[in-house]
């Protein structure tokens, strides 16, 4: 899977090479600390962070700064904490809001009908399993009429209403 | 000498050498810089990144156990930064870190409880991991729980340094473990069982077995002793609560001690001990008191001294016995009962052969393991040394990391020979024509010390000697091409400080001569020949006089003038006393007492059947000792002995150091010195001593401590090589050698009763076979054999030993029925077995056992 610019993102896949292919696992807090950032990323990037995590992440990052043994385990950690400096904005829509703008994280990806443009036709419900969309077709003239809308608690990503919507309405966010 | 540097550390000038680490300069300062990696006796790895300190003027932290001191250094140990940074790695360590204090073994000793509480961590700030791996329980003397391991890496460098080199670190995902090959139990890996790893993990991931839940840190109570197997002689620290021994560790951490040491010790506390003295009664050793047994013993002996002489008594004892036993045992026969019938193991174990080679080096036979691991050359002959004498094999692991040069002489493959530059593997019982091929190569290659051969009274002789041995009848009889043997010379030739190691059981007299030739060849005189002695009181045991024809201080009995019969007060006989074969050739004709003390002769005397024969024909046997060996079961009174573990008193090891030897437990048993002045008082002959200590000082008194006596002029040894052992024949077409293995010990009396025996096929009850040997004669592992040799036959299991050259056999000197095979031939001045090699007859089938 490719970052597409998501810097919480691109950090986790960075930090993900980096123990598998640079890291040598021959100091402890290098080696201990970045399973502790991936741990963190992953957690961040299913929107299951928490304030305290961007924090948590600068300390971490700074902390290996000053004890890891060598420079890889060093530059390493400055990327972080370069990410985290630039991009602060970045990780707290992904903590606060449960959003990835570059919608590379995608189990924070959310499918949402743009009531501007739906049209009320009913084809997403009739095709979804999981009976995550709920709504009425629209009957003219009357007041109440329910609009067609996706239960994100229920909605399993599947894709198929995005398929059969012939204006586009069904949009991930 | 090296430069002193200054430095200052928390405000605190010190001086120290140039290249001492600033850890250590810290500690010469009196300040502990908090470690985990980091081991004194270990190259550092910087890895745990725990030690960290600030130095003035530098950019950043810097690990304290990786970085040298250099002059002017300015270091501090406790800034704010610096406890940051601990508190950061301490933290998440404890994080991935399941254990609990509580139930933990290591509790009151683990290092990383020690640094948590001084930084006052109460909660990691990270959330808790636990890795879940299962904890190896599989074999019973090391515990491995994983998770609780903090990665140090401290196993792995030493088990490289000094163990069988079997732990790595492995890849498991994002963090790394701990592992054998193929994540193997250590039983299936080739481990050594030595511990160390166990020794020097700072937590509670290594534990024994033996101590799980048994006592806690500071309810141990130590106590320093020496171990009782070898004759390394070991020093151990027995660790015990309420009477029992919950571990025995070295004095230092890494400290190299072996299985046996480390694990062995549990026969002590054996159930098959004997601990009241047995009367035959009706044909059954039936339990009776001291006061009875000793007035048994003392009336049969006093019958048969009146009636027959006191010649017709003999004594005989182990090698392992302290100091004070020994001089006792055979005071009390040459002076209390009149006879210099005084003989012991010492006999099979390379002596008195080599009271001439310390007569003919001196100085140049004490060496001591440091000396070993400080050499650039090594010469082993006939020495498994991690399997007979597992220190010195672990000083030579050390020496081979060091840089040293390593030739080995042996015609099986050893743990060291794999290590080793150059291997040669001679047709068995060759050796001393592979040392004479070697004294020859130095000669022609020049690389003798001419000014110090021109000093030598007899080196024309000597030479002329060597140049008539050609070398076509070295290649024949050693079946190994000259290059070999010259390559071996220049590798020796060529070394510094070199050491010549061989086994003092395994090579003939006549092998010590070359060995000794080679030395003195090439000028070495200082520490440059060691024999590998096997039990643990085998130079202490000589030294006190308990070998026929010598007293106390090795001195010849012919010589003894006076000294003697003045402090103990008796006159002493004139012939120079039976040794131990010619006892048993005598026995029930002018020998019809014995005394035995720590020793199986009917197991382990060579053609032992017709041993036991012999002493079914004594008219009275006692027997003292630990087990009811198959002596003991023909005695007709048995004392019980004391182990090494519940003595006092002295031993004298293979580097010629005294050791003190203190009782770690309780004796179950009478102190064996006790039990002999008992008898001896019953017997007329008073011999009153409050403790071993008063022992030591008559010893001390008659024996002058053996002065370094400088010598000026040697003499070579004159030898013409030959092939001592049985040669095999169209009847017995394999030759079979007797020697020691990893987790057996000489007569097996007590590794059988130990754990250790589990790590055995069969307890050592088995015969090696090659590979191809055993093909050839369609065995397999496990299988039963019948083995002949001109002397007896025996069924044993056969084992798989890819270490053996084909025709060779092998059998553990642990085998039960070991005596069984051997030939009783004696060389006829030294009277000792001067062979190893018997001639057998291998077939398939018999009832295994
Ligand atoms: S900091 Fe360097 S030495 Fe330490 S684990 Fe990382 S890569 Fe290895
Ligand atoms: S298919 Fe599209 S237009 Fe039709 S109800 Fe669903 S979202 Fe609206
Ligand atoms: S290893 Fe140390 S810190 Fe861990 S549970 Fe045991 S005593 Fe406690
Ligand atoms: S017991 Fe000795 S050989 Fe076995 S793993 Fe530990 S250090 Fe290595
Ligand atoms: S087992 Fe012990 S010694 Fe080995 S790496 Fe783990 S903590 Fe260190
Ligand atoms: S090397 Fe010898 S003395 Fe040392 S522990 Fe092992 S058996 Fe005992
Ligand atoms: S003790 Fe120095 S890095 Fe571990």
């Amino acid at each position: 899977m490719s970052a597409n610019g998501c810097s919480v993102m691109i950090t986790l896949e960075f930090l993900k090479g980096f123990t598998k292919d640079k890291m040598c696992g021959k100091c402890l807090p290098c080696m201990l600390g970045t399973e502790r950032m991936v741990d963190v990323l992953e957690r961040i990037t299913k929107g299951e962070g928490e304030e305290e995590d961007v924090v948590l992440l600068e300390e971490i990052s700074s902390h290996i700064i000053d004890t890891a043994r060598c420079k890889l385990g060093k530059d390493a950690a400055v990327f972080i904490k370069d990410s985290l400096s630039s991009y602060k904005g970045e990780y707290e829509e992904h903590i606060k809001e449960k959003h990835c703008a570059q919608k590379s994280c995608e189990d924070i990806l959310n499918y949402w009908i743009n009531p501007e443009k739906c049209t009320s036709c009913g084809a997403c419900k009739v095709v979804c399993s999981e009976d995550a969309i709920v709504g009425d077709k629209m009957i003219p003239y009357l007041s109440d009429n329910k609009p067609y809308y996706i239960k994100s608690k229920k909605c399993t990503n599947c894709g198929k209403c995005l398929a059969v919507c012939e204006v586009d309405a069904i949009e991930i966010v | 000498m090296s430069d002193q540097v200054t430095v200052t550390i928390n405000g605190k000038e010190i001086k120290v050498p140039e290249g001492t680490l600033i850890i250590q300069a810290a500690k010469m300062a009196g300040i502990d810089i908090p470690h985990l990696c980091y081991c004194e006796c270990l190259p550092s790895t910087g890895s745990c990144r725990v030690c960290l300190v600030e130095v003035e003027g530098g950019k950043g932290l810097v690990a304290s156990c990786a970085q040298k001191v250099k002059n002017g250094m300015v270091v501090d140990t406790d800034t704010e930064k610096v406890r940051e940074a601990r508190r950061f790695v301490l933290e998440l360590i404890l994080s991935n870190h399941p254990g609990d204090c509580m139930s933990c073994d290591k509790n009151g000793a683990c290092d990383l409880q020690k640094y948590a509480y001084e930084l006052g961590i109460e909660k990691t700030s990270f959330s808790m991991k636990d890795p879940g791996y299962d904890v190896d329980r599989s074999n019973p003397f090391i515990e491995r729980n994983y998770n609780l391991c903090i990665l140090c890496g401290r196993c792995v460098r030493i088990c490289k340094q000094q163990g069988a080199d079997i732990i790595d670190f492995v890849k498991r995902g994002m963090v790394t473990k701990v592992a054998t090959p193929m994540d193997r139990p250590l039983q299936e890996s080739g481990c050594d069982f030595c511990g160390s790893c166990l020794a020097v993990c700072p937590v509670g991931a290594l534990v024994e077995v033996d101590r799980r839940f048994c006592g806690r840190e500071w309810e141990m109570k130590e106590t320093k002793t020496v171990c009782s197997y070898c004759g390394c002689g070991c020093e151990l620290v027995f660790s015990t609560v309420d009477g029992q021994i919950m571990r025995a560790t070295g004095e230092v951490s890494c400290d190299y001690i072996c299985s046996k040491g480390r694990f062995g010790w549990d026969f002590v506390e054996s159930s098959e001990r004997i601990t009241k003295p047995l009367i035959k009664k009706d044909g059954v050793l039936t339990e009776s008191t001291y006061e009875e047994a000793i007035k048994v013993v003392a009336e049969r002996l006093i019958d048969i001294k009146k009636k027959h002489g006191a010649n017709s008594i003999g004594g005989f004892m182990g090698a392992g016995n302290t100091n004070e036993v020994a001089y006792l045992f055979q005071k009390f026969l040459r002076a209390g009962i009149g006879t210099n019938n005084i003989d012991s193991s010492a006999r099979f174990l390379g002596f008195p052969a080599l009271i001439d080679l310390y007569e003919a080096l001196r100085d140049g036979a004490v060496v001591s393991m440091k000396d070993v691991e400080e050499a650039d050359v090594l010469l082993l002959v006939n020495a498994d040394l991690t399997a007979s004498y597992p220190r010195v094999g672990a000083s030579v692991k050390k020496a081979i990391l060091n840089g040293a040069k390593v030739v080995v002489i042996d015609s099986k493959k050893t743990e060291i020979s794999e290590l080793a530059d150059l291997h040669i593997e001679p047709q068995v019982d060759s050796e001393e024509f592979v040392l004479s091929g070697i004294l020859k190569e130095l000669l022609e290659e020049n690389l003798h010390d001419e000014k110090f051969t021109k000093k030598c009274k007899n080196f024309d002789e000597f030479k002329k000697s060597l140049d008539g041995l050609k070398v076509e009848t070295i290649e024949k009889e050693t079946k190994t091409s000259k290059d070999f043997l010259k390559e071996a010379a220049k590798l020796y030739g060529e070394g510094k400080k070199t050491i010549i190691l061989f086994g003092a059981e395994t090579v003939s007299s006549q092998s010590m001569g070359l060995i000794a030739d080679i030395a003195l060849l090439t000028g070495r005189t200082k520490a440059s020949v060691l024999p590998c002695l096997l039990s643990s009181n085998l130079r202490g045991t000589i030294y006190m006089g308990a070998l026929a024809g010598f007293y106390p201080g090795a001195r010849r009995a012919n010589e003894i003038g006076n000294d003697f019969k003045k402090i103990w007060e008796r006159d002493l006989p004139d012939e120079m006393g039976l040794s131990a074969m010619e006892m048993v050739e005598n026995m029930g004709s002018s020998v019809l007492g014995m005394y035995i003390v720590g020793a199986d002769p009917v197991a382990q005397f060579p053609n032992s059947s017709k041993v036991a024969k012999a002493f079914s024909s004594l008219d009275f046997l006692v027997v003292q000792d630990v087990f009811l060996t198959e002596t003991a079961k023909m005695a007709d009174v048995v004392l019980p002995g004391a182990t090494l573990a519940e003595s006092n008193g002295t031993v004298v090891n293979l580097e010629y150091q005294t050791k003190e030897v203190k009782a770690a437990l309780e004796p179950l048993a009478k102190p064996d010195w006790e039990t002999i002045a008992d008898l001896s008082e019953r017997m007329d002959y008073t011999m009153e001593y409050s403790s071993e200590k008063e022992i030591a000082k008559e010893i001390k008194s008659l024996v002058p401590i053996p002065k370094k006596i400088e010598k000026n002029t040697y003499d070579f040894i004159v030898v013409k090589p030959k092939k001592s052992g049985e040669e095999p024949d169209g009847k017995y077409p394999y030759a079979l050698i007797v020697g020691e293995t990893s987790f057996g010990f000489y007569d097996g009396q007590r590794t059988r009763n130990s754990k250790l025996s589990i790590l055995e096929l069969n307890k050592g009850n088995y015969a090696g076979f090659n590979p191809e040997d055993a093909e050839s004669l369609s065995l397999k592992e496990g299988d039963a054999v019948l083995i002949s040799s001109r002397r007896g036959k025996i069924t044993t299991s056969v084992k798989m030993l890819g270490s053996l050259p084909k025709g060779l056999l092998f059998m553990p000197s642990c085998h039960e029925e070991r005596g069984v095979l051997a030939s009783d031939n004696v060389d006829s001045k030294l009277k000792s077995p001067q062979h190893r090699l018997i001639a057998v007859s291998v077939s398939k089938g018999g009832a295994s056992k």
